[in-house]
């Protein structure tokens, strides 16, 4: 029942090959190549950050503004750790920031000038389940909702873990490095977060 | 062990963490106890549905925004263009050095002597127009501001931020006076267009002298002044506004009359303050649309009460009173306007 991760051991090794060639690449001045680093982190980084900030238009905005920081910074990127590990520290601490922005700021809002719904509607027609019947599909959606809902109330060290862990399916290490923090600290956090997560959500899953 | 103890395992558990014994000890007690196997099953529903909210498409420009906004040059290129523009690059080092002392000792001379904690650009008798991109000209607003207010408007020249802040903070317009100000500001008069009044008193202390000044918990603080009166509080920092108005069948009008302003971002959410219900729509416009689109506003009906808490934003401060810096005019600042049915 342990966690496993999306991608076999195999595939994760030559991805991160590939993504040490394109950095390089990236490095020497061929833009082309961190076109292709997009391509290949934005679906992961963009979930990351909308499940931390939970709102799908500053989600937009942080998952811009990491690829350009990353972008700026590469050349000093020394390939100690993962390309994809650099990207989350980058992400999280750009949503660390926009979260205490808006520590003071209102509730969650609904966008009213934006095709895109923010929120699990976006979910619900991303997943292709064609093995859920539409009554089943609707409840996922709706547990999905309430789940965010309660992750958006975790606390900041809870809310990033969880979002590492359960919904990006990283290993404890690369959440330890994303985060900089120890191992231990990781598996303490995951275990009290969900606890927490599974007590507010004990009445509807 | 008890139950509460058992279930603090779970996580763990699933994660294959354990060790022998307690994973023995735990698989005996759920063998036994339905409450507690529920509750291993509804864990790992938990993380499994968290396993599927990974899918969301990203913008599908999210790639060519990137690329947008790296092709942009950055502030410190711009600034290199325009030196170069001036031909100091082609200026021997010590010229050079002179050059840059000379601009420094001005710049310093005229932030230090001339910012004022109200801002630049915007000032009781005056408002910035835009009128091309980078070029600023100042109109004369027939001035309506009684003496108090335009006096209070009148900061001394602070040298630091802290500094600002603390004469900002006793240069607040008293609530009683806001009021006098507020009842010569009418929807009706067009050319007067609302401008800057003064801030909402943020003190707790000033709520309490003042019973029509509402604090409601998320800071946001509403003023009760005639129908028809509006205020605008101005530091030339990141704008809140909020504007409540019994017209809550008119939000389609506010939402139009926001499009056709171009403000974006638009977002609508509803809650109920005090008892009341409100819709508060929040949007983004460029700094220098804000006097235009609070006079579009103006048109949909009679607007109660406009109030605006300010953000800190540091950089607001860099720039000269009454110039305003070309680049804070054309930046998005958040805007939330309140309706109150």
């Amino acid at each position: 029942m342990a966690h496993t991760t999306q991608e076999s051991r195999p595939q994760q090794d030559a991805a991160v090959a590939d993504d040490r060639d394109l950095v390089t690449r990236c490095q020497a001045g061929d833009r082309e190549a961190f076109n292709d680093l997009m391509r290949r982190h934005q679906r992961r980084i963009f979930n990351a950050v909308l499940r931390m900030l939970g709102d799908y238009s500053q989600a937009e905005e942080i998952a811009q503004d990491t690829f350009v920081r990353a972008y700026q910074a590469i050349k000093g990127f020394r390939q100690e750790a993962k390309f994809s590990t650099w990207l989350y520290t980058i992400a999280i601490n750009l949503c660390r920031n926009r979260l205490r922005r808006n520590a003071c700021a209102c509730s969650r809002t609904v966008s009213l000038d934006e095709p895109i719904a923010c929120g699990d509607g976006e979910i619900q027609r991303e997943i292709p389940d064609t093995t859920q019947s539409p009554d089943k599909a609707l409840e996922a959606k709706e547990q999905m909702g309430l789940i965010q809902k309660a992750i958006d109330e975790l606390d900041d060290d809870f809310r990033e873990v969880v979002v590492l862990r359960d919904i990006q399916q990283l290993a404890y290490d690369e959440i330890a490095a994303a985060l900089g923090i120890a191992e231990g600290t990781v598996k303490s956090r995951i275990h009290r977060a969900r606890h927490v997560l599974q007590e507010r959500l004990k009445d509807v899953i | 062990m008890q139950c509460a103890d058992f279930k603090k395992l779970l996580s763990r558990f699933l994660e294959h963490e354990l060790d022998e014994a307690q994973e023995k000890i735990l698989k005996q007690h759920l063998e036994g106890c339905p409450a507690c196997s529920r509750s291993l099953a509804s864990l790992q529903k938990m993380v499994n549905i968290m396993r599927r909210m990974d899918n969301v498409a990203p913008p599908l420009d999210l790639i060519s925004r990137v690329n947008q906004k790296l092709d942009q040059p950055g502030w410190w290129e711009q600034a290199r263009r325009q030196v170069e523009s001036w031909g100091i690059m082609k200026m021997p080092y010590p010229a050079i050095a002179v050059s840059v002392s000379f601009v420094l000792a001005l710049f310093l001379s005229h932030y230090v002597t001339s910012i004022s904690p109200l801002g630049k650009g915007i000032s009781a008798t005056a408002r910035p127009v835009v009128v091309a991109k980078n070029e600023i000209k100042r109109e004369p607003v027939a001035s309506s501001i009684p003496p108090p207010v335009a006096q209070a408007l009148e900061i001394a020249s602070p040298v630091s931020k802290p500094e600002i802040d603390q004469q900002f903070a006793s240069m607040r317009v008293p609530a009683a006076d806001m009021k006098i100000v507020l009842s010569e500001r009418s929807f009706g008069q067009r050319e007067d267009a609302p401008m800057l009044l003064g801030e909402v008193p943020a003190a707790p202390a000033a709520a309490q002298k003042a019973p029509s000044l509402q604090k409601s918990a998320d800071r946001t603080e509403t003023m009760s002044p005639q129908p028809g009166n509006l205020i605008v509080a101005n530091r030339q920092q990141n704008w809140r506004l909020t504007v409540a108005s019994p017209i809550g069948e008119a939000q389609d009008r506010v939402i139009t009359v926001l499009k056709d302003m171009r403000a974006q971002k638009i977002k609508r959410r509803t809650e109920s303050a005090a008892k009341q219900p409100t819709a508060i729509f929040s949007f983004v416009v460029n700094y220098g649309q804000l006097s235009q689109v609070i006079e579009a506003l103006q048109n949909i009906g009679p607007v109660e009460r406009l109030t605006a808490l300010p953000i800190p934003r540091p950089e607001a401060y860099m720039g000269t009173q009454g110039m305003p810096n070309p680049q804070v005019l054309e930046e998005q600042i958040p805007v939330e306007l309140t309706i109150v049915r």
